[in-house]
């Protein structure tokens, strides 16, 4: 799908008009091959344009919630958020002025029970938070599938997935979370355990002036491979720590995040993941994440079988999000 | 004797409405004015909203707030009264903060 490039700034302003001002109450970053379970109540309606190291996103956050008279009342609210993102394994979301395209859509219900403080602990009492999620995803895969041992058919599978997650986060303090959570995802046309190739489309051949035999191409990655469908799921666990601020009380703080996580699928081997590093929040909003540098080990048993090496099992993940406050 | 009493303190005390919009990075937070508190609700950007009509007796008007939130977190309550609005803003250090503010009534343009 070709997308001029007006279009993608109008796309992006529109997205910023949508969020208005922006904050942070939950963790965008893909950590341990999955979504952080975490999910700090409060903050504002985040807007951000993220970008790792193996995709970028574009995505967009907006709450409701019961009205409430007390920091200390439960507190329950609802929270959509949905955004576009590059296609696993492809850098750029917008790329030469093509718009690669995947989507996530996501309903999150969160019910905090405030930490009654006693004496003791005061102002340092944390909260008890749940939730529970329903997500969808959707992004293209281009796959050459086989019919014969002579011929393959070319085409573009809408790979989607469709998730029931639900979880817990206990705060110790404000600034000490930590989240478990459980996720079911029914996949169709799911590439996992699979990768991509190169597939060639040859246009031309002929020699240069040396004889040289040449032949004109267009490639492109796909799966060689017929698409089916499966269940998977994954437990997961994550800790977030704000362990200080660099300077005064306009400075950034920096924090730790933690995460381990199991994913099990009817047709793919189990997995083990984990993933740790540090991170550095917006100044004034501390569970606003803007950078951060994780070290993972993915599959670290190679159960999957894909990584025999284990430096192929380890990698580091590089996150910068950006607010669209930022690009005023 | 009992009536023009009461006539004269519900004269002093004006009704008016009271808005309340709360920004910035902290977790949660809650208002009283005149020691009435003012349901809070997070809206669509996440920022917490509510309004309220008050009965307000001159010559000040007391706001206390709380809010929660990670370190060095920053709140901003915008509180609108006549059209004026003010502001209760501040860092958050340890986990929760309170904060007691009076404000005269000339500061919200109200006849005393």
């Amino acid at each position: 799908m070709y997308m001029k490039p007006i279009l993608v700034q109008a796309l992006l302003y529109i997205l910023f008009l949508a969020c208005g001002r922006s904050a942070l109450a939950q963790f965008p970053i893909h950590t341990a091959e999955g979504k952080s379970g975490l999910l700090v109540a409060g903050g504002e309606g985040v807007s951000l344009l993220n970008y790792e190291v193996s995709e970028s996103r574009v995505g967009v956050k907006t709450f409701w919630s019961l009205p409430t008279h007390s920091v200390n009342e439960p507190l329950t609210e609802i929270m959509f958020d949905a955004g576009f993102s590059a296609t696993k394994g492809k850098r750029d979301l917008f790329k030469g002025g093509s718009f690669t395209p995947g989507f996530d859509l996501g309903l999150t219900l969160l019910h905090t029970l405030e930490k009654q403080p006693n004496r003791s602990q005061s102002a340092r009492s944390g909260y008890h938070q749940f939730f529970g999620r329903v997500a969808v995803d959707m992004v293209e895969r281009k796959v050459a599938e086989p019919n014969d041992e002579d011929t393959l058919t070319l085409d573009s599978l809408a790979g989607t997935s469709l998730g029931l997650g639900g979880g817990y986060n206990h705060a110790f303090t404000e600034n000490l979370v930590w989240s478990w959570s459980a996720l079911a995802q029914h996949h169709w046309n799911s590439a996992e355990g699979l990768k991509e190739k190169d597939v060639c489309l040859q246009e031309r051949t002929g020699v240069d002036g040396n004889g040289t035999p040449l032949a004109v191409a267009s490639c492109d990655k796909r799966f060689i491979a017929s698409l089916t469908d499966e269940w998977r799921g994954q437990l997961r666990t994550d800790v977030f720590w704000v362990a200080r601020a660099f300077g005064d009380e306009s400075s950034a703080t920096l924090g730790f995040l933690t995460s381990a996580s199991l994913d099990v699928g009817a047709r793919a081997a189990s997995s083990f993941n984990v993933s740790i590093g540090p991170t550095v929040q917006r100044p004034e909003h501390p569970t606003q994440v803007l950078f951060a540098v994780l070290l993972e080990g993915v599959d670290l048993a190679n159960n999957a079988g894909q990584s025999p090496k284990f430096r192929d099992r380890v990698r580091l993940r590089l996150y910068v999000g950006v607010p669209f406050e930022f690009l005023k | 004797m009992a009536k023009k009493v009461a006539d004269s303190e519900a004269s002093r005390a004006q009704r008016h409405e009271v808005a309340i919009k709360l920004t910035g990075g902290m977790r949660r937070g809650s208002i009283a004015i005149e020691a009435a508190s003012i349901p809070l609700r997070k809206t669509g950007d996440g920022t917490f909203e509510g309004k309220k009509t008050l009965p307000l007796e001159a010559p000040v008007i007391t706001a206390t707030s709380v809010v929660k939130g990670a370190l060095l977190a920053k709140y901003d309550f915008a509180i609108t009264i006549n059209d004026v609005t003010k502001h209760i803003k501040g860092h958050i250090r340890d986990g929760v903060k309170t904060d007691e503010e009076n404000f005269p009534f000339s500061a919200f343009k109200l006849d005393e």
